[in-house]
């Protein structure tokens, strides 16, 4: 009695101590496989625009892997194409950039195409120079290019075929519209005088340490504004020069260029008004970024009747710290205008 | 204090620098004699009248003890139990009869109060003064158990010693003829003869008379004996120590040894999920007190720190846990708090034992049941030469928690459910080759593992209505299983000579706390209204959403279809922490005057090996199609959330989640640079070498004992970790840093009479810092001024120790001590925030950095009071109470920089310091039956100082009462109850003021009932 009951114990014992509690589903969150993905989802430009570049790459990736180096094939498919597009938009080419010694090279990937040009596959060889294939390559495809196009479409990668851990990730459907807001399109600012930039300051040297730093003397008065896709853009050129030296597939050119402060910020505008949308870094005193912090540029505009010129009311500039009714970091009932002509 | 010794050599030779300072303490100590005397009774006065005709010696010496109050012993190995006796009716007193006795029998008689000695009579006495030496064993007569602490003296001498934990002793002796007397608290003292050799080792089994015996309707059992064998050892410990027998452990419910921990007086825990987990000695927080398994330290399976989590260890699996408040010089020094000693089992006699005990259980909040099982077998074999002893204990249960916490203005409404098992594993082997030398080797294995489900709800209001944020509702679902084992191995040896004693033990202990998962899915949506009311009722805040109240049932926060998946994070952990120790200790006996002396010296190697890594990936959705919690949603969840207060709906189920992530692979988004920065800044690798030697003595007259030494340790720390800058740049760093400290101990035992002890220590000693405040990890974000960094400069804290202790036994089994203790630690480690422009990528720019420092001094003081008595002397019925008491009340002063002005000072409260602490437990035994009422105290304590006082966090005061029911069937079955936390006392946290608060975590109550039998 006593043996069984040790024997019994024992094997109980050892039965007991496999018990482990584990997880009953083992994710698959250790083999890290490069993800191809769009860089952006949706994008448009100007009716006039000839073509346009969507831009696929290997989502961020962990520094010790290796990039893939043999090729992968990937199938494409034109959708959705209406008014102007249609028949119209066909891939142009399929190109990547190399950068070898300070020289930047662009080359071409091969892709073949069905008979309408909708369908069809683009191969990504390795580079010999890289040794392997590249981080990001950009597909052109053709737009209508007159004034008054129309339209949209949907290019999307359809599947993949690697013989490494390569899977096609998302987003890989990207949505082509033309640009059609009354903002979109390039404008130029013509500041005439101290007071006038010293107004241009008292909204956006809060935005931008740079702009704060200068004077009416170190600008040349031309600002240029662009308005994209959901994206807008300041360059504010300074009269000061510098030598910029690019080599582009083996020419190396150098020219003498005004030197450029560039504001950024993301935009919506409707109906006359406009939001500004960014972040705005905060220096301390020792002249390091501290801080960036969530702005809102709230305005209105107005385009004359030629639609050649549009002037811009900044009403009110308020932050993540400074939002409330009186703390705002800038704000103006009739707000501060500025007109800038169609470039 | 710390010196830069790079080698062995140098403890060594201040080892020999300081064997001088303890010689002339030594020579201190001899003028310091007390003198004893003795009373005997006199045979020849007590009348005796027997007429008795050819009848075996044993049933005549039975014939007087019935006739008077006189007991005898002798070895009837020894002496012919069988030869028949005739006594004429002549002799007319006891002393008269025994003469007669003793010429027949070739006897020689000797008594000591009511216990007279028969022993063989010899031809010739050795009067010579060589050495000889008995070995003996000490047993309970009645149970055939070895007692643990019995008091061993040469009769007229003040050459003693005590029983060991198998009840065994080595005593040396003169050669001849000589009386021992053995006494032991709860036992009738016996006086024995025994013939000692020059040189040689006389072996003798000593059993003992329970007093309780004489008691009607008072049964032994082993949790009595358990009591009286803990009081025993820590009577006549040399240091002040309070002792739990695994005897005693089962008088309370505690199934881990945390939980047995917290019934000894000034020691209180740190609970986790409503069970024990870390023990905090004398108002010190965890990291000050030493974990050791049968005297060798046990490494922490965690990656940050140095303490041990005793929830790991069932409480079952030892044989007794011993609690040092002052330590001795042959002990580690880094012991500012406490020292706790868990001892593993060893086989006692050649019958087989079996122990064992199943039980089951319920716990009430997870509705789940629980149970528990042990098996303990034993055996000496080869003629009691080689012992086997195997010990295995299995524990699961499934519990949780119902919890609230606020963060700020933020509400998280928790419910935990866990799954944990409990194993135990251990051995013992020794094998004694002869009376003088054995061998053993121990080992143990401890895993526990943590199963944990929670689901969090939390609420997070957009309290000023700002453009740029939302009222969020956010659910988080967690799914880890975190594994802690802890694995020792013990090599040693034990040799007692006539002129000396040696034991030298090789070890290696790992632990390893590994996390094979660790996943949370985050889910979140955004609503116009919700705001939060802390205050109305500050005990169970209520809120609104989309202007409804959270009692109504139409709440959108009940509504899974509204919240998108946000993020998952899964990740795995390794904590890897290796001890391997060499140690050797060398004793010598001496005599100086009437005294008798030890002096002890010893060495210790201790290689320490310690690394930690983590793998963190948290993947965001890039999907185009809509992914809501209402598609990867459990089916069930908590209906009855704080007793119905709040309503939940199912959380995320993580395995059909993570089903969802593996099929789709390609929509889940990789952090990356979070994942380096993470894995970075987190992980390293270090080692620790500990050289360490000692020199004492130890000095016994008749009433004192004095005890003073020296301990050396010095520590050498190497490093690999990673500096993070701007969380992009990952610069590895390795280094180093060594100290030492000279740790002079001084103790005094004062035996004010048989029953009652004056104790007092002057002890140093120190407490290394944690890992993670050491190795030089490093966050730092220039751009955003502020960083934190670890300080591998960072000194141990030192104190200065004071310990008075009084203590009376009583001989029904009790005690009654109260004493008082002082520390004075130096170089307390608090977390500062300071400027500074230097730093791990600095380029001159002063930022804002975050690091543990040493601080000025910190004061500790306080007293203890404990009572523990059967009562036996109450009239009737009563007499079956016993009671279980202890307080210690302590307060400390830190001094620290202030935490509003960074020039001034500020003093704190020791954190993890509880004012108040104690026990109180009322049992009841009647003939078979015994019930148990148990109240354990923890005062509140600050957990985690805050940027200002305002911001401290305290654990506030708990009670929780505990119900144990035991019924004796036979001496081989128990059965018994036990009901835990009756009163649901919940676990609270609070900020500054005592009604904010922050954290009220509930576990309602849970019960086992089983059997325990001894075969």
């Amino acid at each position: 009695m006593k043996k069984h009951f040790l024997y019994f114990s024992f094997i109980l014992t050892l039965l007991i101590g496999c018990v482990d509690n584990s997880f009953e589903v083992l994710p698959l969150d250790d083999n890290y496989p490069f993800r191809l993905v769009l860089d952006a989802e949706e994008g448009a430009d100007l009716p006039d625009a000839e073509d346009y570049g969507i831009v696929f790459k290997l989502a961020d990736y962990l520094p010790d892997l290796d990039l893939p180096n043999s090729p992968i094939t990937v199938t494409y498919e034109l959708s959705d194409l209406e008014d102007d597009m249609v028949g119209n938009v066909v891939i142009d080419k399929v190109v990547y950039e190399v950068e070898l010694d300070d020289c930047v090279y662009e080359r071409e990937l091969d892709f073949t195409a069905s008979a309408d040009g909708l369908t069809g596959t683009i191969t990504l060889a390795p580079d010999s120079d890289l040794g392997s294939i590249p981080a990001e390559w950009e597909v052109i495809v053709t737009l209508p290019g007159t004034d008054e196009a129309s339209g949209s479409f949907t290019f999307e990668l359809t599947s993949l075929e690697s013989t490494d851990n390569v899977l096609l990730g998302t987003p890989v459907a990207f949505e082509y519209e033309v640009l059609d807001n009354e903002l979109a399109g390039k404008w130029e600012l013509e500041i005439s005088s101290e007071v006038e930039f010293e107004s241009f300051k008292e909204v956006f040297g809060i935005l931008n340490a740079d702009i704060q730093e200068l004077s009416f003397d170190d600008i040349t008065g031309k600002i240029k504004a662009e308005f994209e896709f959901e994206e807008m853009k300041f360059e504010i050129e300074l009269i000061e020069t510098e030598e910029v030296t690019t080599c582009e597939d083996g020419e190396t050119e150098t020219e003498l260029v005004n030197k450029i402060i560039e504001f950024e910020a993301e935009y919506e505008s409707e109906e006359g008004e406009f939001v500004f949308e960014g972040s705005r870094e905060i220096i301390n005193a020792n002249g390091l970024v501290e801080d960036e912090l969530d702005f809102i540029l709230e305005g209105a505009y107005e385009l004359n009747d030629t639609q050649e010129s549009v002037t811009l009311a900044f009403v009110k500039l308020i932050d993540e710290d400074n939002y409330e009714d009186g703390d705002e970091l800038f704000v103006s009932e009739d707000g501060i205008l500025f007109t800038f002509i169609k470039d | 204090m710390k010196k830069k010794l790079p080698n062995l050599l140098r403890p060594i030779l201040l080892l020999s620098k300081y064997s001088l300072m303890g010689l002339l303490l030594q020579c201190l100590l001899f003028n310091l004699l007390i003198a004893k005397e003795t009373n005997a009774q006199n045979i020849y006065d007590v009348a005796i009248q027997l007429s008795i005709k050819q009848r075996p010696l044993k049933e005549v010496l039975t014939i007087i003890e019935t006739k008077t109050e006189f007991t005898f012993t002798y070895s009837s190995r020894k002496i012919d139990v069988q030869k028949l006796i005739t006594l004429t009716g002549r002799e007319r007193t006891v002393g008269e009869a025994l003469d007669n006795i003793a010429k027949q029998a070739n006897l020689e008689v000797s008594q000591q109060d009511k216990i007279i000695s028969l022993k063989t009579r010899k031809e010739s006495t050795n009067l010579k003064t060589s050495i000889g030496g008995i070995k003996g064993r000490v047993i309970d007569d009645q149970l055939k158990s070895g007692l643990p602490g019995a008091t061993i003296v040469q009769e007229g001498t003040s050459n003693g010693t005590t029983s060991d934990l198998n009840g065994e002793f080595f005593l040396r002796t003169s050669a001849g003829e000589i009386n021992i007397v053995i006494s032991y608290i709860g036992f009738k003292k016996i006086t024995m003869a025994a013939t000692v050799t020059d040189g040689a080792v006389t072996e003798i089994e000593i059993p003992m008379l329970n007093d309780v015996t004489e008691l009607s309707g008072v049964t032994i059992t082993g949790m009595l004996q358990g009591q009286q064998k803990a009081i025993n050892q820590q009577k006549n410990a040399d240091n002040i120590k309070n002792i739990v027998s695994a005897d005693q452990i089962g008088r309370f419910p505690d199934p881990n040894v945390a939980e047995a921990l917290q019934r000894i007086p000034a020691v209180n825990i740190e609970r986790d999920q409503g069970e024990g987990r870390y023990v905090l000695v004398r108002g010190l927080a965890p990291q000050f007190t030493n974990i050791s398994i049968n005297g060798e330290q046990i490494p922490s399976p965690e990656a940050d720190v140095r303490y041990v989590a005793l929830d790991a260890i069932p409480a079952d699996q030892l044989a007794s846990i011993e609690v040092s408040k002052s330590i001795t010089p042959d002990m580690d020094g880094d012991a500012i708090g406490g020292s706790v000693n868990l001892i593993t089992r060893t086989a006692q006699t050649q019958e087989v034992s079996i122990s064992s005990s199943a039980l089951v259980g319920y716990n009430n909040i997870s509705g789940k049941a629980n149970l528990q099982g042990s098996l303990e077998v034993g055996k000496r074999f080869l003629q009691n030469k080689l012992g086997i002893m195997l010990n295995g204990s299995y524990y699961e249960t499934e519990r949780g928690s119902d919890n609230w916490e606020r963060d700020g203005n933020e509400l998280d409404l928790r419910d935990y459910n866990l799954a944990r098992t409990r194993l135990g594993l251990s051995s013992t082997i020794d094998y004694k080759f002869d009376d003088k030398s054995e061998v053993y080797f121990r080992t143990i294995y401890n895993k526990f593992t943590d199963r944990e489900f929670r689901n969090s709800n939390v609420f997070v209001p957009n309290e000023d209505n700002s453009p740029f944020e939302e009222n969020t509702l956010e659910r988080y679902s967690k799914d880890r299983l975190e594994k802690q084992i802890v694995t020792s191995y013990n090599l040693g040896a034990k040799h007692n000579f006539t002129g000396f004693n040696l034991d030298y033990e090789l070890s290696y202990a790992e632990a390893i706390q590994d996390t094979p998962f660790d996943n949370e899915v985050a889910s979140v949506t955004e609503v116009d209204q919700l705001s939060i009311d802390f205050d109305t009722n500050k005990e169970f805040p209520s809120f609104t959403v989309n202007d409804l109240p959270n009692s109504n049932p139409n709440n959108d926060y009940l509504d899974n279809t509204l919240y998108e998946f946000d993020e998952v994070t899964m990740g795995n952990t390794y904590a890897k922490d290796i001890n391997k120790t060499a140690k050797i200790n060398l004793g010598i006996p001496y005599s100086a005057g009437k005294a008798k002396g030890l002096i002890k010296l010893g060495g210790k190697i201790r290689m320490k090996e310690k690394s930690y890594s983590i793998t963190e990936n948290v993947f965001g959705y890039t999907g185009t199609d809509d992914l809501t919690l209402d598609q990867y949603a459990a089916s069930s969840i908590d209906d009855n959330f704080l007793e119905g207060r709040y309503t939940l709906r199912p959380n995320a189920d993580n395995e059909k989640f993570v089903n969802y992530f593996n099929a789709n692979r390609q929509n889940f988004e990789l952090d990356v640079e979070g994942k380096l920065v993470t894995e970075a800044v987190e992980a390293y690798t270090a080692t620790e070498d500990v050289y360490a030697g000692y020199l004492m003595t130890k000095l016994q007259w008749n009433k004192l004992m004095l005890l003073g030494g020296v301990r050396y340790e010095n520590t050498t720390v190497k490093y690999n970790s990673s500096y993070v800058i701007n969380e992009s740049d990952i610069i590895p760093e390795s280094g180093g840093t060594d100290y030492g400290f000279l740790l002079p101990q001084v103790h005094a035992r004062y035996q004010i009479n048989e029953n009652t002890n004056l104790r007092a220590a002057i002890t140093r000693s120190y407490a290394r810092p944690n890992f993670s405040d050491i190795v030089p990890a490093q966050e730092i974000n220039i751009n955003e001024n502020e960083g934190s960094i670890g300080n591998p400069e960072l000194n141990p804290v030192t104190a200065s120790n004071i310990d008075v202790l009084a203590e009376r036994y009583f001989g029904s089994v009790g005690v009654l001590s109260g004493g008082f203790f002082y520390k004075k630690l130096d170089d307390f480690i608090f977390s500062r925030r300071f400027e500074s422009s230097v730093y791990p990528g600095s380029e001159g720019v002063p930022i804002i950095l975050n690091q543990s420092q040493n601080g000025e001094s910190a004061d500790l003081v306080g007293f203890e009071i404990a009572y523990q008595q059967n009562l036996t002397f109450l009239p009737g019925a009563l007499k079956g109470l016993s009671l279980y008491t202890n307080y210690t009340r302590t307060s400390s002063q830190a001094r620290i920089q202030s935490r509003e002005n960074s020039s001034g000072e500020e003093e704190i409260r020791l954190p993890g310091q509880a004012k108040h602490v104690g026990n109180f437990s009322l049992g009841y035994d009647f003939s078979r039956f015994n019930f148990r009422v148990s109240a354990n105290f923890n005062g509140e304590y600050i957990s985690e100082l805050g940027e200002d006082a305002s911001e401290d966090l305290y654990v506030k005061d708990r009670v929780q009462l505990d119900a144990t029911a035991t019924v004796t069937i036979n001496p081989k079955f128990r059965f018994f109850a036990e009901f835990l936390n009756i009163t649901n006392q919940p676990f609270e946290v609070y900020q500054g003021a005592e009604d904010r608060y922050v954290q009220r975590e509930f576990y309602s109550w849970w019960t086992r009932v089983g059997l325990k039998f001894d075969f």
